[in-house]
């Protein structure tokens, strides 16, 4: 008898503040960029010509003052932390307002984001009072996707520091430093206009992992061999193939590229207007007269620049890189490209519909029978950065703090981890005050996490279920490939 | 009832219904979640409350209260305003590193070091000095105008242009309507806090969230509070903006420093830095009898003595007993400044002794006048009689008289001395030898804000291992309480060790095993484990603070 009182007591206390606070607030306003800068000190050799450091500045209709001023800030901050640290290693800066991210991905090249943090408006004694929720921020997150700002612009331009060859101080310098900053300032434009509302970004962000499509082993195998077209076309130095969204074979692309790859893939196919009429057989996304785009690819540590071409028919779509520094393809090339791969991709684009026409059926009973209560789970391979989960398969079904808890207890993933510190072995589990449980192993470079919401669980029950979802999922081929 | 079909559960509201204090905690679970769990946490919570009291004075209210002839109560606050010796340089500097902030091309900086010359002079160059460099924390505080006033490493002097950095940050920042909160470098992270004209700095390179580093900032802001009360600061700033805080301060810098000293990062392997994490106390383990007798023989010596607002006896750093004015209650962080003192000051072994001090949280405007004595020479327990009333020490003398008596002639005395002569507590180092497998735990009943944990004990006494137990706490508690997102319970399996923390209505509970445990063998010796609490629990906890 005791042990109902209390367990009727807890949630009833938790639902009280909850309640509460729900009353009190007026209105919220979630988490906005405010500005987002790129800096270099070095260009400012005297006094006066603190302008030239800005490289650009997000949003651009901002008097010139209050940029010097903000990037002036942020070098102060850089400049502090240096004074008990190595000078390149400050990552953030918290204001009760704002929440503010530093990166340098090369050497004195800053970039800044600057986030307004949540604020909740309560009426406090019949006054409104803005409280501002700087607590709510995960700093790893946006810390990643700043890095991923970054990477996309790399992935796009190559290297910052390549663009600025001249000696300083000369004319010809000025010169490319202002070609750098228009280059950036297109860039940017489009890019902070199209991309993921801040608000919603989450582990998945910080982790920078892509869920690959779970085939079997024929099709699986099949897909696999267009790899052999580097065999084929020695001029292809690299072969990535996706099914819609997700990843079938990510070749040798370094993960953060495959990354960029993906997002860039992503918004081209919202952008691609054309009929899905020219994509049965098979064809080039970019007209075979435009020269190619180029992007830059890490190589073993060398950023090297890449023509990339998308050939697409049906769902799947074919990522090949050209060495840049070949010519140009010529038509000749496309087209006999485009004879060999035609007829075999989309006979193989129309097998893997069937197949996961038939996942589909099975997982869609499955869900059935245990709707939005259902375990969620989510598992990452380290070293590969793939991940599976099914998470988003029922959207919104995930409270934000869960999320953010998850976020909390992931490993970051990062270099000095691949360099060889081993990596611990850990289990953890945790109830959230909303009664939901997260288990979470870590072991052999994976990260496993089960996402539970039972609130009579006892700890013994979940480690059971934990246990059954681990041995149930993980049974991917693609998972465990590598 | 989260870890098992849990038994202790059923024993704890037994006791609930026994006590009146948990029966009020229970019934406002709201309240109780916000004071103590997260609102001590919250520097907001705490700066409104603080605003709330700067507007009256308890301790005025009290005088007035208790006799007709209330007089002016800055006789014992030492004033001082005598002429700021470097303020015109200091302005300069300040000046100064406001252009840095602006711009900090490093032309710019030579041009700072220009004008700055006879400051930097003699500057200490702790840049290039690793030891200063590579300290685990530091602490420094200093005016709004960028006036040194305390650092923890280093002289304050020599890190002149460093507090101008911070002031500058600071006030920049301020500029635009914000406040810095915290800089997040690779391996170390900086609190800020600002306060009453007063700027305080933690720099950590531990384990500790900034959560933690700020409320170790507010303790000693609170020291320092409690050396020269808020009204005292502020009529000092509002005088001269950049007066030399430190004139004020001599003597103290050494309650600051065993303060913050409490922990890994000065070598120190000991249990105080858990009460700080934790913001609570630590009780004096007693059988009831005793307590009672000790209680109550403080009761029948006091109760006529008028304008004796607390009677607190402490020994080792762990609380005996407390008798307070009806209606006023001590807050824990002010318990945490009476131990600080105690613990500092060798003199009051000697002779009774007559001190000011004012206690933050009770009413930081003004001065309570403490007579301090140990009981007897060879009895290491502190009696601290607090009172409104400035003329109070002969009359208080004599009741520590007749308490010491009574207490010796009921054998009291030789309880406390006793409890303190054995290395460690007999009954509560058996309970844990009886589970191998518990290495160290800390517990506190959320009614109550003190704290049990057990002595430290291998592998804990090296100071690399304690480190590693100290950031495993830090880790936890910052988790569990976590302001956006706390936590109710977490179980994790380190390679080291197996921790469990697990927060209910009525207690707090961490624990550290053996790594080589299971759940259920983890499951059942917490079960063991809260049983004998809740049936020791009046020996290790005072559950209500008797009144005169």
């Amino acid at each position: 008898m005791l042990p109902i009182y209390i367990r009727r007591r807890q949630p009833a206390a938790a639902d009280q503040i909850d309640g509460n606070t729900m009353a009190k607030v007026l209105q919220r306003v979630e988490i906005t960029l405010r500005s987002f800068y790129i800096f270099n000190s070095s260009f400012c050799q005297k006094e006066g010509e603190e302008e030239k450091k800005v490289l650009f500045y997000h949003p651009v209709d901002i008097e010139l003052n209050t940029k010097i001023r903000d990037v002036g800030l942020s070098e102060a901050i850089i400049t502090f932390t240096g004074t008990f640290t190595n000078e390149d290693d400050c990552k953030a800066l918290h204001t009760q307002k704002t929440t503010q991210l530093f990166h340098q991905p090369e050497p004195g090249y800053w970039l800044v984001m600057v986030l307004n943090v949540p604020k909740e408006f309560r009426l406090k004694e019949g006054i409104e009072v803005a409280d501002y929720r700087g607590v709510e921020v995960s700093d790893r997150i946006y810390h990643a996707v700043l890095r991923q700002c970054y990477h996309m612009y790399r992935f796009h331009y190559g290297l910052l520091q390549t663009k600025l060859t001249a000696s300083p101080s000369t004319a010809a310098s000025e010169e490319q430093r202002q070609l750098l900053a228009a280059e950036l300032q297109q860039f940017y434009a489009r890019y902070l206009s199209s991309s993921k509302e801040l608000k919603q970004c989450d582990i998945m962000d910080m982790l920078h992992s892509i869920q690959y499509l779970a085939l079997d082993k024929t099709l699986f195998l099949r897909a696999h061999n267009f790899n052999m077209l580097c065999d084929t076309f020695p001029v292809i130095k690299e072969c990535i193939m996706l099914y819609n969204e997700q990843v079938v074979c990510g070749g040798k692309l370094n993960a953060s590229d495959l990354y960029s790859l993906h997002s860039h893939i992503l918004a081209m196919s919202s952008a691609d207007n054309s009929n899905a009429e020219k994509y049965r057989q098979g064809a080039f996304v970019c007209g075979e007269e435009e020269t190619p785009i180029k992007v830059y690819l890490d190589v073993d540590g060398n950023i090297e620049s890449h023509y990339l071409l998308v050939y697409r028919a049906l769902s799947l779509t074919l990522c090949l890189f050209v060495d840049a520094k070949l010519t140009a393809p010529q038509p000749e090339f496309y087209e006999e490209l485009n004879n060999y791969l035609g007829p075999q991709l989309s006979c193989l684009s129309r097998d893997i519909s069937t197949e996961i026409s038939k996942q589909n059926v099975s997982t869609t009973l499955h869900d059935n029978n245990s709707n939005d209560s259902a375990p969620k789970y989510l598992f990452i391979n380290e070293q590969s950065l793939k991940h599976h989960t099914n998470i988003y398969r029922n959207a919104k079904s995930i409270p934000r703090n869960v999320m953010s808890i998850i976020a909390d207890l992931a490993n970051p993933i990062n270099d000095t981890n691949a360099a060889g510190n081993a990596a611990a072995t850990e289990e953890l589990q945790v109830k959230t005050t909303n009664d939901y449980w997260i288990v979470k192993r870590r072991c052999n470079w994976r990260q496993y996490y089960v996402i539970l919401c039972k609130s009579k669980a006892t700890l013994l029950d979940v480690t059971q279920e934990a246990k059954r979802i681990f041995e149930q999922e993980l049974t991917d081929d693609v998972f465990f490939d590598k | 009832m989260e870890i098992d079909q849990t038994p202790p559960n059923a024993a704890t509201s037994d006791t609930n219904s026994a006590c009146g204090e948990f029966m009020d905690a229970e019934s406002e679970p709201e309240q109780d979640e916000r004071e103590l769990s997260a609102g001590d946490l919250y520097q907001e919570a705490e700066l409104e409350a603080e605003a709330e009291q700067q507007r009256h004075s308890i301790i005025s209210e009290l005088r007035d209260e208790l006799s007709s002839r209330s007089r002016p109560r800055s006789a014992l606050s030492p004033d001082g305003d005598g002429p700021g010796a470097a303020a015109g340089q200091s302005r300069d500097l300040a000046a100064s590193v406001e252009s840095l902030a602006l711009s900090t091309s490093t032309s710019a900086r030579t041009e700072d070091s220009g004008s700055s010359n006879a400051l930097d002079e003699d500057a200490f160059d702790y840049q290039h000095d690793s030891v200063w460099r590579g300290q685990k924390k530091h602490i420094f505080i200093l005016s709004e105008a960028g006036k040194p006033i305390y650092s923890l490493h280093g002289n304050e002097d020599k890190l002149v242009t460093l507090f101008g950095v911070i002031q500058a940050l600071v006030s920049f920042v301020q500029l635009g309507q914000d406040a810095i909160t915290s800089i997040h470098a690779g391996g170390i992270k900086f609190a800020f806090m600002q306060r009453n004209s007063l700027i305080l700095v933690a720099a950590s390179r531990t384990n500790m969230s900034i959560q933690q580093l700020q409320l170790q900032l507010s303790d000693v802001y609170y020291q320092i509070l409690s050396t020269l009360t808020y009204s005292h600061i502020s009529k000092i700033f509002e005088k001269r903006k950049n007066f030399d805080l430190r004139r004020h301060l001599t003597g103290s810098e050494r309650l600051i420093y065993n303060l913050l000293a409490n922990d890994s990062s000065n070598a120190r392997v000991s249990n105080n830095i858990f009460t700080f994490l934790t913001n609570s106390i630590r009780v004096f383990p007693l059988p009831t009898t005793v307590r009672s007798t000790i209680v109550s023989a403080i009761q029948s010596n006091c109760s006529k003595i008028k304008k004796l607002v607390f009677a607190v006896l402490i020994a080792n750093n762990k609380l005996i007993a407390l008798v307070r004015m009806k209606n006023h209650s001590i807050h824990p962080a002010d318990l945490r400044l009476i131990f600080n003192l105690i613990e500092c000051s060798e003199s009051f072994k000697n002779s009774e002794n007559w001190t000011p001090i004012c206690l933050p949280k009770f009413d930081m405007n003004g001065y309570l006048h403490a007579h301090v004595s140990y009981l007897t020479d060879d009895c290491p327990a502190c009696l601290l009689l607090m009172s409104v009333d400035r003329d109070a020490f002969h009359i208080l003398s004599e009741a520590k008289e007749r308490i010491t008596e009574k207490l010796r002639r009921s054998l009291c005395l030789q309880a406390i001395k006793d409890e303190l002569q054995q290395p460690y507590n007999a009954k509560l180092y058996q309970q844990v030898v009886n589970i191998p497998d518990l290495r160290h735990f800390l517990y506190k009943p959320k009614a109550t804000a003190q704290l049990l944990c057990p002595m430290l004990r291998h592998p804990y006494k090296s100071l690399q291992e304690f480190e590693r137990l100290e950031a495993i706490y830090c880790r936890v508690l910052h988790r569990i309480h976590n302001t956006a997102r706390p936590l109710k319970l977490i179980y994790e399996v380190k390679e080291r060790e197996v921790v469990l923390a697990w927060v209910t209505a009525t207690y707090e509970l961490y624990a550290v095993f053996d790594s080589i445990v299971d759940k259920a063998t983890v499951i059942k010796n917490v079960d063991k484990l809260i049983k004998w609490i809740e049936k020791e629990y009046d020996v290790y906890f005072i559950r209500n603070h008797a009144t005169f």
